[in-house]
Parts: structure tokens; C-alpha cells; sequence
């Protein structure tokens, strides 16, 4: 498998999962899902309620081993490996329920992102600290995160995997109960870490029309199948993806 | 084929006594979610109170010895049901779902009754008067015929624990509460009430047991305790909170012990049925029939 | 920051004055009451590093008696030097407990409760069945060499505040946060890189080298040990030093082993009252003061303080 194949929309590919499958017991929560994402783009993964967008994200961080199909990161085949291995070659994962250590303080949450290398003291606080000022943390870092805000408990959880130095950022529902301009601003924020940072992002979350503003491609599941495909203008007026949505009231 | 008939009979004759102990411990740590140490004590309260209830009866109350043997029964039971009422409402409802709160509280419990029973009884082991004289041949093996009555009824017993999750409105809340304690508040089920009951049932299960064991081993201030660390094994292996991994790891371990001691001697089969502790742990960390979280 | 380097310092006086009133003292008594409350002590801070990572390990227990028993098969059958035997003991306990921590860390809560709890009675039965190191009355004639023999509480009080020293130490280190993350939420260590069984089973060797360690010394201390010795039940009274000296400080272990082991002195030997006396106090504690003394004291200061406010 030649991952670094060069395609017109984007830069390389850096993540493939081919035929994906998850099932649970007598339950398939994915099946045949193949697709890619490409260095340096925002990946919207969107999808009705229990259309498999967690698994997913659990299969891709190593957090479930798939039960079919295949997953490679960089080149590599990753299919089964530990979150270890797929957090050291730089995809990191946030989560959306429990996405902190909520008795910890602040400081202390972003340091635990550190620890995947020896570094001096100094040398993670300054991690720490920058990280922290890129996502409005710097003027919290000693409360305890439970008793942080919601949006700077949305905005941690993103700051703790920033700290792991990913290449590839997933992003379980960030934006959830966030105000208005705590969306816009998280918005921004992804816009900058790709711009500045370079770093590719996997955005799976409820609010459609902030993934059709951030991203610059959307792929749909459906009950644990790829749905459909492409930019953001092509999907929201993609037949299947409407009945889909507006389908799932009846 | 005799010695298997032979083996056969000696894993139900120890297994009965494992499957009552360890369904009362699955029981309340699936309605609760924490591990009773103290569970032996209920056991014991009860083995103990046939031990004395007997002899008053037969010679204060002039009853034949089998009248003498049921009242004594009823009589272990209610009070095995009010200490656990007590120990309920004295501590286990402060610590429900809190696991090492409940097993310091448990110990503390533990360390109270074994006290009390050792001021009362003494240390000196306790017996009771043969209640079913003789011998039974089945299949070509013998079993005495007071064994064949314990199993008989604690599979009787086992049956009617089976029915009462099954088939009553009190099981089907005892299982929704043990299934998601949250969702079956919402749908109305009193989760107090029904723990309470949940650990009634299962102190009285541990009650059955002790009442069983009493005419057939001797009984000291500690009898209940040498049945937990076996009961403990049983529902790591048929998983926590499960009553059909009770049973079947009851029978296991009791299959285990009585193979394993006949070709060998007790102390390998323990070790053997701790290798396979291990190795069930290796493979499926869950038990048997436990839920993957 | 004054207040905490305050207390540890304090901590270094209470030790040293402890191994300076063991080379002084003229009763013995005393010296090995001395011992024996900081034996507990390790046990109780050693179960409360395990807490860290939120599990409960009995076989805290068997780690004890790991240690104890090679200390003194290697002193008494081997006759192997005394600091040699007094080594082993962590080493063998930290890489019995290596492999212990591997099988059993993949469960957590309930289950690694009672595993822990299986795996201490077992060891204890096979001591009990295994008659070179003496069956059920175990073995007995661990003596120091006789240039030690005098000074030996002294020495042994010096370790055993070493190594609580080192298990707190390791707590406010790095590695103690890494401890007290995977308690709080394992997931996100995990998301990160970081190999979280990995993580607790080096907690729970740790631990387990520290009362290991203090097996060997109780060893030479006692001259006597038996598979009894090592029952659960140490690791539930470790326990009831814990939750009565309060678990949210790591002095509260050290408090409650001190109190109730010299309160066990008094109660001992009448042993139906012994047993209710300390279920009564685990009963009370747990349900009249659940922070312990430690949490009682602090309680007191922060009436304290908002009073002179």
C-alpha cells in the first residue's frame, strides 16, 4: 500500500481505512467504511445519531480493535495497534464526554499531554504555557478543570491533545454547548492549527452548518456506511444526505 | 462409570453449597455494586443458631429431631434476615456503588459479628445429631442420604431464586436496577427498596447455605469465611453480577475440587482452580457471562 | 509552598529523633513498638499508593510476606549475608509483583479487588503446604549478625522512614501525576501515548518493593514468621489505617497506623473484643468523620481560620 499517493484536492494521503468494520455482538456499528484523509485538510465526518461516527474515532485511535477491513497511517499499517502506537505517530483524539481529567487542575491536564517525551521541566511549562495561550487557557492554569466553564472545559480537552504535538488532530464534537461566539472562535482556532501549525484535522460533530463553514471536504455516515461524499456545497445538496436527516424524525 | 457417577455426585454435593453462597454475594453485588466480606457472616450466624436451636428443641421443647431441625431453620433464617436488615440500614445504604467504602464497611461489619459470635458460642467447633440417617445408592455411587437432601434442596432453592428474577415484577426490577440503576430510577423502580430486598434475598441464600452445612460439617465462630475466598473465584470466573455464572462457576470449581482431589490431594486442586483463575482472567477479564463495559 | 515544605520537614525531625531515640532507649519495647508502627505504616502508605491509581490491592498482603519469606529463607536455609537477604526482599517482591500486576491490571475495580484478594490466600496456602520453608509454623531464627544486633531497630526505623519518605516522593513527582490521571480518567492519558497499564503496574511495583522491604526487616525484627502473618487481613487493617487516618493526605497512613497499632498494644489479647473493637472503630470512622484524623484536623483549621476572619 502506497500511502503517499498524490491526489488533486489536497496534499497526501496520511490516514486510509479500507472496508473498515466494528461489530458488537449481533450489532455491526461499522462496516465497509473506506476513506481518507488528506495532509494539511479539515475532514468533516458527519452523520444522524448512532450512524457510527464514535466508533469510528474509537477504531482510528486504537481505542477498538476494527473486526474487519484495514488502517493505515502514514504508509503504515496500523490495523489493531495500541493507542500507543497511533498517538507516538502523531493522531491524536479528543473526546466527548469525560474529554478531561476534571479533578485535575488546568496546568496540570496540559502536562499530562506532555509526557510522551523526556523533556526538562522548563521545557514542558513552556509547552505548556503556549498551548495554553492558544486556546484562551493562560489566565486559568491553576483552577481545577471540573470547574472550569464550558466552553474552556471544550477548549481543554483540545489543549491536552495539543500538548501530545499531533500531526493529525480528531476532534470528537468540540463545538458542543458552545455560544455563539465560542463557535466562532473555535472555528478560528482549527483554521490558525492548520494555516500555522500544519496540522490535518478530523472534525466529527452535531452542528452541520460550523462543519460546512470549517471544513473543505465532508464525508456522511449512515448507519455504520458511507453515505456520501465530497465538498461541503455537494453534500448539503445531496439527495441521500437530506432524506437521511430529515428522514430520521419519522 | 462408578467413579464417575461417584465424582459426579461429590461436585453436586460440594457445588450446592457454592452455588447458594456465591448467588447471594452475585446478587448484591449486582443490585448494590460492592463486595459483601461480610457475606460469611451470615452464613455463619446461621449454622451457629442450628447448632443451639436443635439441642433446645429436641430436649427443651421435646420435638423429634427433624421438627426440631426445621424450626431451628426458620428460626436461623428470620435471624439472619434481621441482622441483615441492621448491617443495611447501619451501613451498607450509606456506601451503595461506593466499592472501597463498602469493603472497609463490609470488613468492619465482619470483624463486629465474628466478635459477637465468638463471645457468644466460644471457638470450639459445633455439631448437630445426623437429621436423615443412612445411605442412598444412585447409579452405583453412594451418597448419604442427609448429602442427597442438601442437594436437593438448594437446586429447589436455586429454581425458585431463577423464577423470582425471571418471572416476578421484584426480579425484573432487581435485573434493571443491576442492568443501569440510573434508567430504572427514571422508569419509576424504587432503587433503595429494591437494593434492600436484593440484599435480604441474597443474606438469606448465604442463611440457606449455613442451615444445610450445619448438620453435615462442624461449625466454628469462622465456618462462613472458608467459603469466600471459593466464592469470590466462582464469580470472577462466572462473572460479577451474573446468576447463571454463578451457578455454572459454582459447579465448575466444585468439579475442579472433587477431580482434582480425588486424583490429587485438595491443596494442588487449589492451586489448579487458581491457575485457572489466571488464565480465565488472560482471556476474558470480564468472567464468563459479564458485559464488556 | 512554606506550609508543605513546613510539614516535611517536620516529618525528617519526627524520624530522626525516632532512630535516635532507638539507639538510646534502654527498653527494647519501646524500640520494637517503634518498629512495628512503622512497619504498618509502610503497609498503610503503600495500599494508599495504590489508591492513586483508584484500585484496591490486597495482595499489599502477600508483597509483605513476599519479602519476609525470602529474607528469611535466604538468612535461614541459605545463610546468605544479612544485607544481602535484606536486599532481596524488595527485589523479589517488586519482580513478583511485576508479573502479578501484568495478568491482573488488565481488570480494574471489583475484579482486581478480589483477585488481589485470591492471589494473598493463595500464596499464604501455598507456605502452608510447602514444608521446606516449615509448613504452617513457617520459620524462625532470622538473626541479625551480632555487630548489628544492637543498633537493629535503629536501622530498621531508618528504612522504613526512607522508604516513606521515597513513596512520597514518587507522589508529588511526575510520575504521581501520571498516577492520579489515570484514577481520574484513564482514557486521556491513554489519547496522549501513554501506556497506562504499563503506568500501573510500575505503581503497583513500587508499592509492592516498599512493603516488601519491610517484610525483610519484620523478618529480622520478629525472628519468627508464619504463613498466618500474611493473610488478607494485613492489607485490611492497612486499610483501617488509611481510612482512619485519612486518605487524602499521605501523612494520614502514617497517623492511623500510629494510633491504632498502639491502641491494638492496649486491646490485645482479649481477642473476641479485640475483633469488635476494631470493626466498631472502622464502623464509626467510616461513618461519623469519612475524612479521618487528618480530615478532622483540617476541618478544625478551616474553622480555625474563618473564626479569626
Amino acid at each position: 500500500m502506497n500511502a503517499a499517493t498524490s491526489t488533486p484536492a489536497g496534499g497526501d494521503v496520511i490516514l486510509r481505512a479500507e472496508h473498515l468494520e466494528r461489530r458488537f455482538g449481533g450489532l455491526t456499528a461499522v462496516s465497509d467504511f473506506t476513506f481518507e484523509l488528506r495532509q494539511g485538510e479539515i475532514l468533516g465526518l458527519i452523520g444522524p445519531n448512532g450512524a457510527g461516527k464514535s466508533t469510528t474515532f474509537n477504531l482510528i485511535s486504537g481505542f477498538l480493535r476494527p473486526s474487519g477491513g484495514r488502517l493505515f497511517l502514514k504508509g503504515r499499517d496500523v490495523t489493531g495497534a495500541s493507542t500507543k502506537t497511533i498517538s507516538r505517530l502523531g493522531l491524536v483524539r479528543t473526546f466527548q464526554h469525560h474529554s478531561l481529567l476534571s479533578e485535575m487542575s488546568v496546568v496540570d491536564n496540559i502536562l499530562i499531554g506532555t509526557f510522551h517525551q523526556r523533556l526538562a521541566h522548563e521545557k514542558r511549562m513552556e509547552k505548556v504555557r503556549e498551548v495554553a495561550s492558544m486556546t484562551g487557557l493562560a489566565d486559568h492554569l491553576q483552577i481545577i478543570a471540573g470547574n472550569l466553564p464550558h466552553g474552556l472545559q471544550r477548549m481543554l480537552s483540545i489543549a491536552i491533545a495539543l500538548a501530545a504535538e499531533p500531526q493529525i488532530l480528531c476532534l470528537d464534537e468540540p463545538l458542543t454547548g458552545l455560544q455563539g461566539a465560542e463557535v466562532g472562535a473555535a472555528l478560528e482556532l482549527f483554521e490558525k492549527l492548520r494555516t500555522t501549525h500544519g496540522l490535518t484535522i478530523l472534525l466529527v460533530e452535531h452542528n452541520v452548518r460550523a462543519v460546512m463553514r470549517a471544513c473543505d471536504r465532508v464525508i456522511v455516515l449512515n448507519y455504520g456506511r458511507l453515505l456520501a461524499e465530497g465538498s461541503p456545497e455537494a453534500v448539503s445538496r445531496d439527495e441521500a444526505v437530506i432524506e437521511a436527516y430529515l428522514g430520521r424524525g419519522r | 462409570m462408578e467413579l464417575f457417577v461417584q465424582l459426579l455426585a461429590n461436585t453436586l454435593q460440594i457445588g450446592a453449597v457454592y452455588v447458594l453462597f456465591a448467588l447471594g454475594l452475585t446478587l448484591i453485588f449486582g443490585v448494590m455494586k460492592i463486595v459483601n466480606f461480610a457475606h460469611g457472616a451470615f452464613f455463619t450466624a446461621a449454622a451457629l443458631i442450628v447448632t443451639s436451636m436443635v439441642p433446645f428443641a429436641t430436649v427443651e421443647l421435646g420435638v423429634p429431631l427433624w421438627a426440631g431441625y426445621l424450626l431451628a431453620a426458620f428460626a436461623a433464617i428470620a435471624v439472619v434476615l434481621s441482622i441483615g436488615a441492621l448491617v443495611y440500614s447501619i451501613g451498607f445504604q450509606h456506601v451503595l456503588k461506593d466499592l472501597n467504602g463498602s469493603f472497609i464497611l463490609s470488613i468492619g461489619l465482619l470483624l463486629i459479628l465474628n466478635g459477637a459470635y465468638l463471645a457468644i458460642y466460644g471457638g470450639a467447633p459445633r455439631s448437630v445429631p445426623q437429621v436423615l440417617p443412612g445411605t442412598v445408592n444412585v447409579f452405583g455411587a453412594t451418597l448419604t442420604a442427609q448429602r442427597l437432601a442438601l442437594v436437593i434442596v438448594a437446586a429447589v432453592v436455586t429454581g425458585g431464586l431463577y423464577l423470582l428474577i425471571e418471572r416476578t415484577r421484584l426480579g425484573l426490577a432487581l435485573r434493571a436496577v443491576a442492568m443501569d440503576q440510573e434508567a430504572a430510577m427514571l422508569q419509576g423502580i424504587p432503587y433503595r427498596r429494591v437494593a434492600l430486598y436484593g440484599f435480604l434475598i441474597g443474606a438469606a441464600l448465604a442463611a440457606c447455605a449455613g442451615v444445610l452445612m450445619a448438620p453435615i460439617n462442624a461449625v466454628t465462630p469462622v465456618s462462613g469465611d472458608e467459603f469466600l475466598i471459593k466464592a469470590f473465584i466462582i464469580i470472577i470466573i462466572g462473572g460479577l453480577g451474573s446468576v447463571t455464572g454463578a451457578i455454572i462457576g459454582g459447579l465448575f470449581i466444585a468439579m475442579v475440587e472433587s477431580v482434582g482431589g480425588y486424583f490429587f490431594d485438595p491443596s494442588t486442586a487449589t492451586l489448579a482452580m487458581f491457575i485457572l483463575v489466571i488464565g480465565f482472567l488472560l482471556v476474558r477479564p470480564q468472567g464468563i457471562l459479564g458485559n464488556v463495559e | 509552598m512554606w506550609n508543605k515544605s513546613f510539614g516535611v520537614w517536620v516529618c525528617v525531625a519526627l524520624a530522626i529523633s525516632s532512630v535516635l531515640f532507638a539507639l538510646l532507649a534502654t527498653n527494647g519495647y519501646y524500640a520494637s513498638l517503634l518498629v512495628w508502627i512503622l512497619t504498618n505504616a509502610v503497609l498503610a502508605s503503600a495500599l494508599r499508593f495504590v489508591l492513586q491509581i483508584g484500585e484496591l490491592n490486597i495482595a499489599t498482603a502477600a508483597f509483605f510476606g513476599i519479602g519476609a519469606y525470602t529474607t528469611a529463607t535466604t538468612a535461614v536455609l541459605l545463610g546468605w549475608p544479612f544485607w544481602l537477604t535484606l536486599l532481596l526482599a524488595p527485589l523479589m517482591a517488586a519482580v513478583l509483583s511485576a508479573l502479578f500486576g501484568w495478568v491482573t491490571l488488565r481488570t480494574k475495580g471489583p475484579y482486581f479487588l478480589l483477585v488481589s484478594f485470591a492471589v494473598t490466600e493463595v500464596i499464604r496456602l501455598i507456605y502452608t503446604q510447602t514444608n521446606v520453608i516449615g509448613g504452617n509454623s513457617g520459620l524462625v531464627g532470622m538473626f541479625p549478625p551480632m555487630a548489628i544486633d544492637a543498633y537493629y531497630p535503629a536501622l530498621a526505623i531508618a528504612l522504613l522512614a526512607a522508604t516513606l519518605f521515597a513513596l512520597y516522593g514518587f507522589e508529588r513527582s511526575d510520575l504521581g501525576r501520571l498516577f492520579k490521571a489515570i484514577e481520574n480518567n484513564d482514557a486521556i492519558p491513554r489519547s496522549v501515548g501513554l501506556n497506562v497499564v504499563f503506568l500501573k503496574v510500575l505503581c503497583v511495583v513500587i508499592a509492592s518493593a516498599a512493603v516488601g522491604l519491610a517484610g525483610g526487616i519484620h523478618a529480622y525484627a520478629n525472628t519468627v514468621i508464619a504463613p498466618s502473618d500474611f493473610a488478607y487481613f494485613v492489607a485490611v487493617l492497612a486499610l483501617a489505617y488509611v481510612k482512619i487516618g485519612g486518605e487524602g493526605h499521605p501523612f494520614g497512613p502514617i497517623l492511623g497506623a500510629a494510633v491504632l497499632t498502639l491502641v491494638g498494644q492496649w486491646v490485645a489479647g482479649i481477642s473476641a473484643w479485640e475483633n469488635i473493637f476494631y470493626g466498631a472503630v472502622i464502623v464509626m470512622t467510616l461513618r461519623v468523620f469519612p475524612g479521618g484524623l487528618v480530615g478532622l484536623a483540617e476541618r478544625a483549621r478551616g474553622l480555625v481560620t474563618r473564626s479569626a476572619r
